[in-house]
């Protein structure tokens, strides 16, 4: 007897259990092996806590007959959006390695253990960081050291290191190491100074060197030497602290300052805002995908109303700010990090295990404000393939064309031959009409911009 | 310079019990786990020196943050 739904093409490592799809909803099927562990997890009172300070996903069983070797079938609090590390900012990342130190630590207390500690673990509810892997404990033996160690310096604290001594953008290689960062990799990258932190000393070069000298022995011999339960906890608390401390230098990046350094007088951004907001209305979307969203201004348009909002933009400042702003409010917005002129793509085993940006949609309704510009002057792509992808992306589009003649695009301008002969109103409307049917279209007053509102012919209505 | 002090932590030739718990599906890799008994020591005294510099801390809160309180009273009062 099958279980009744689809696999998941990232969940296969973990011999406990695996996740599936059913009617688009996500589930997860716990096997007979791990029934003496997930019992614990429940019995010792861990689970309960865990979920009553909304660090764990909830879930609730589902009674149906089951096939052989599954123990049971849960299904989980839904998560809005998957989204991957490469995608987060450094305080989403910081944020996610503090959950999984304070998870591993109150596990402890419960004689329980966690077998993974991979940012893959943890997802982002609206602006709240949620563990979503519930068979990731087990009994805890004292005496052993921690399985998931490798992982936590691999997946978190080397990359926020890097990102702090060495520069933020590395935090996107997880895009290629989908493992982490190798010890010895960061170790090379990481300046002199870095090695003046004890913490940082021990926990990724000292470790570095240790995989190295040990890598190739299965077993070393001698006297045994345990590690107790006090080196455990005193572990965790090291590294709690260590990454506590971990701050990006103050910076400032050309999009930092964007809205106080628009060509926009204050009456025109509210003019701006309410047509937005009129158009977001009528299209009553479930959930909104604010593309070069900056500090999300308009993003939480959207998001006051209720809508599922993700705020996408490339400036990892601006994505720090918007999240540090929504966190732990009820406001269903998250700000990831995106460069749309090279979306996430498939990654992992058969090139399906994380997918890519247009897998994880369409969205109900997109904003492209203040974008077209950069994508067609700054990246020379030209409007009928931006129209192509937005129209795979969302089923509504509500996009701002910004003329040759506005400030911003002279800028862009400036310092480069102007080549852009097709890049006039026209020729936007009439390309984005190959894929678009244009609902209605409204100057901004006070402004040179216009915003329209178009419905995608690649979905039905 | 590393491989001294690696070696000067694990005096002890080590012997970790390499049994995996059923189903921890993950390589922990034998270099982290030899690494965490031989650097459990490091963690221990971190610990100590926090719990010290955290009682140091309070200390001073204790004595300097009374009479920054009176202080804020007395204008409070006037």
């Amino acid at each position: 007897m099958a279980i009744d739904g689809e696999e998941i093409s990232s969940s296969f490592r973990d011999p406990s259990g695996f996740v599936f799809t059913r009617s688009g909803r996500i589930m997860r099927a716990i096997a007979e092996g791990y029934k003496k562990d997930f019992d614990l997890l429940v019995d010792s009172g861990l689970y309960e806590e865990l979920v009553s300070k909304g660090l764990l996903v909830k879930h609730r069983e589902k009674m149906e007959s089951l096939p052989r070797g599954i123990y049971k079938i849960i299904k989980p609090d839904q998560i809005p959006f998957i989204s991957y590390p490469y995608e987060w900012c450094f305080s989403q990342r910081k944020d996610a390695a503090l959950l999984t130190l304070k998870i591993a630590r109150i596990a402890l207390k419960h004689g329980m253990v966690l077998k993974d500690a991979s940012a893959y673990n943890i997802q982002f509810n609206g602006s709240s960081a949620v563990f979503i892997d519930t068979l990731s404990f087990e009994k805890y033996k004292e005496g052993q050291p921690w399985v998931a160690y490798r992982q936590f310096c691999q997946h978190f604290l080397a990359p926020l290191a890097l990102a702090v001594y060495c520069d933020e953008r590395l935090l996107r290689m997880m895009r290629i190491f989908t493992d982490g960062i190798p010890l010895d990799f960061a170790s090379n990258l990481l300046p002199l100074r870095a090695r003046m932190n004890p913490s940082l000393y021990v926990h990724i070069f000292l470790h570095a060197a240790a995989q190295k000298k040990y890598a190739d022995r299965t077993q070393a011999t001698g006297a045994s030497a345990k590690f107790s339960l006090k080196m455990f906890e005193g572990m965790i608390q090291n590294l709690e602290s260590i990454v506590s401390t971990l701050r990006l230098p103050a910076t400032k990046t050309e999009w930092g300052d964007y809205y106080n350094n628009t060509n926009y007088r204050q009456s025109a951004r509210k003019k701006k805002e309410n047509i937005v907001e009129r158009m977001i209305k009528e299209v009553g979307p479930k959930t909104v995908w604010d593309l070069g969203a900056n500090d999300g201004t308009y993003s939480r348009l959207a998001s006051r109303l209720g809508i599922e909002t993700i705020a996408f933009d490339i400036d990892p400042v601006a994505v720090d700010k918007g999240y540090i702003e929504t966190k732990g409010t009820d406001e269903k917005i998250l700000f990831l990090i995106q460069d749309l002129t090279n979306p996430s793509p498939s990654r992992g085993w058969a090139e399906e295990e994380r997918t890519s940006l247009s897998s994880r949609g369409p969205a109900d309704l997109l904003l492209a404000l203040a974008l077209i510009h950069h994508l067609t002057i700054s990246n020379n792509i030209p409007f009928h393939k931006i129209a192509e992808y937005f129209s795979k992306l969302g089923k509504y589009l509500i996009i701002e064309f910004v003329p040759k003649n506005d400030s911003k695009v002279q800028k862009l301008l400036a310092t480069r031959e102007d080549i852009f002969l097709s890049y006039n109103e026209e020729d936007f409307a009439r390309s984005f009409e190959k894929y678009f049917k244009i609902l209605e279209k409204e100057k901004v007053a006070g402004s040179k911009r216009i915003i329209y509102l178009m419905r995608s012919k690649s979905y039905k209505k | 310079m590393r491989n001294a002090i690696i070696l000067v932590f694990g005096v002890l030739m080590v012997s970790v019990a390499m049994t995996q718990p059923a189903h921890a599906y993950l390589d922990p890799g034998t270099g982290s786990y030899v690494f965490q008994v031989i650097a459990g020591a490091f963690f221990m005294i971190a610990v100590a020196v926090t719990t010290f510099k955290n009682v140091i801390i309070n200390l001073f809160r204790r004595i300097f943050g009374k009479g920054g309180e009176q202080k804020k009273a007395r204008r409070r009062d006037a």
